[in-house]
C-alpha cells in the first residue's frame, strides 16, 4: 500500500516539475507575434488531454462490456471525469482567444456558426449527460452496462469535435509547419518541442489522477460492503 | 487598455485557470476518499 501510494506520489511531482519546467522554456525558448499566443499551449494540451481521456473511456467501456469487470466501468468513469474537467477548460481558454484574436477585445467570447466550439460544446454537454446519468442508477451490474453503452454512444462527438474544425466552417486556427499560410499558426520545432513536453507532463498527471481515482472508488466499495452488512444485522 | 495589456490579463487568466484546475483535480480524490474512511472508521467503531 505504502509502496503503490509512494509510486503515485513520484508521478504526480514529476508531472507538477514538467509543467512548471515548461513555463520557463515557454518564456525563454519560444517568440511571438503576440503574447496570448502562449495560450496556445494550455489550450492544446487540455485538448489533447480530454481527448485521450475519452478515448481511454471508450476502450474501458468496450473491455467491460466484453469481460464484465467492475474494474473497467470505474476506469471508463473516471476518465471522463478527468476529461469533462478539461475540455470545460478548453473551451473556456478557446472562448479567450476566441475574444483576443477575431473578436478584437469586444467581448464577442462564443460564435454558434463556429463549428469547433459548438461541436466541443456538444461533446461536453454529452459527457457530462453520461455522469448525471450514473449517478441516477442504484445498481451497480446496470449503473456499469448502461453508462458503457453510453459512452460507447458518445464517443463519436469526439472525432466530430476535432475533425469540426477541417470539414466545416470554423475559425479555429490549424497547426502549420509551412509559416504565411492564412488562418494557420506557425510553429517552428521549438514551440512544437515546448507543445509536447507539456503534453507529456499533462499526461503523466492523467496517470496520476487515474491511479488516485481508483483508489477512491476502492475504498467507497469498502465503505458500501460495511453499509450493507450493518443493514443486514440491523434486519 | 492597449493590446499587449489585455493579452497578458488573457494569459493570467488562463495560467490561473489551469493550475486551479489541477489543484481541484489533486484535492477532489484526496478529500473525498478521507471522507469515505472516516465514515468507516465510524462504521468500526459503533460495532
Amino acid at each position: 500500500m505504502i509502496r503503490k501510494f509512494k509510486k503515485n506520489y513520484y508521478i504526480l511531482i514529476t508531472s507538477l516539475s514538467l509543467l512548471i519546467i515548461n513555463l520557463f522554456l515557454i518564456f525563454g525558448l519560444a517568440s511571438f507575434e503576440r503574447v496570448v499566443y502562449i495560450i496556445f499551449f494550455y489550450h492544446v494540451s487540455a485538448a489533447w488531454l480530454s481527448y485521450f481521456s475519452f478515448g481511454v473511456s471508450l476502450i474501458a467501456h468496450i473491455l467491460y462490456l466484453k469481460q464484465k469487470k467492475m474494474n473497467w466501468s470505474n476506469l471508463g468513469k473516471n476518465s471522463i471525469i478527468v476529461g469533462v474537467f478539461f475540455v470545460t477548460f478548453t473551451l473556456i481558454t478557446g472562448s479567450l482567444w476566441f475574444n483576443a484574436t477575431s473578436g478584437a477585445y469586444n467581448n464577442v467570447y462564443w460564435q454558434w456558426s463556429d463549428a469547433r466550439q459548438t461541436t466541443t460544446l456538444i461533446l461536453l454537454l454529452s459527457y457530462i449527460a453520461y455522469l448525471v446519468f450514473r449517478n441516477f442508477i442504484e445498481d451497480r451490474e446496470k449503473k456499469a452496462k448502461l453508462s458503457a453503452i453510453l459512452g460507447i454512444v458518445f464517443f463519436p462527438t469526439v472525432p466530430l469535435s476535432y475533425l469540426s474544425a477541417i470539414l466545416f466552417t470554423s475559425l479555429h486556427p490549424l497547426i502549420n509547419p509551412n509559416p504565411g499560410e492564412p488562418g494557420n499558426i506557425y510553429w517552428d520545432s521549438i514551440k512544437l518541442f515546448i507543445l509536447i513536453f507539456n503534453l507529456v507532463a499533462i499526461t503523466l498527471l492523467f496517470i496520476y489522477l487515474i491511479r488516485e481515482l481508483k483508489e477512491l472508488d476502492i475504498a467507497k466499495e469498502k465503505l458500501q460492503e460495511k453499509l450493507h452488512i450493518k443493514m443486514e444485522e440491523g434486519r | 487598455m492597449s493590446e499587449l495589456i489585455l493579452d497578458i490579463t488573457t494569459i493570467s487568466i488562463s495560467y490561473v485557470l489551469f493550475w486551479l484546475l489541477i489543484i481541484i483535480l489533486i484535492l477532489y480524490p484526496k478529500l473525498s476518499k478521507r471522507k469515505v474512511e472516516r465514515r468507516l472508521n465510524r462504521l468500526n467503531q459503533s460495532k
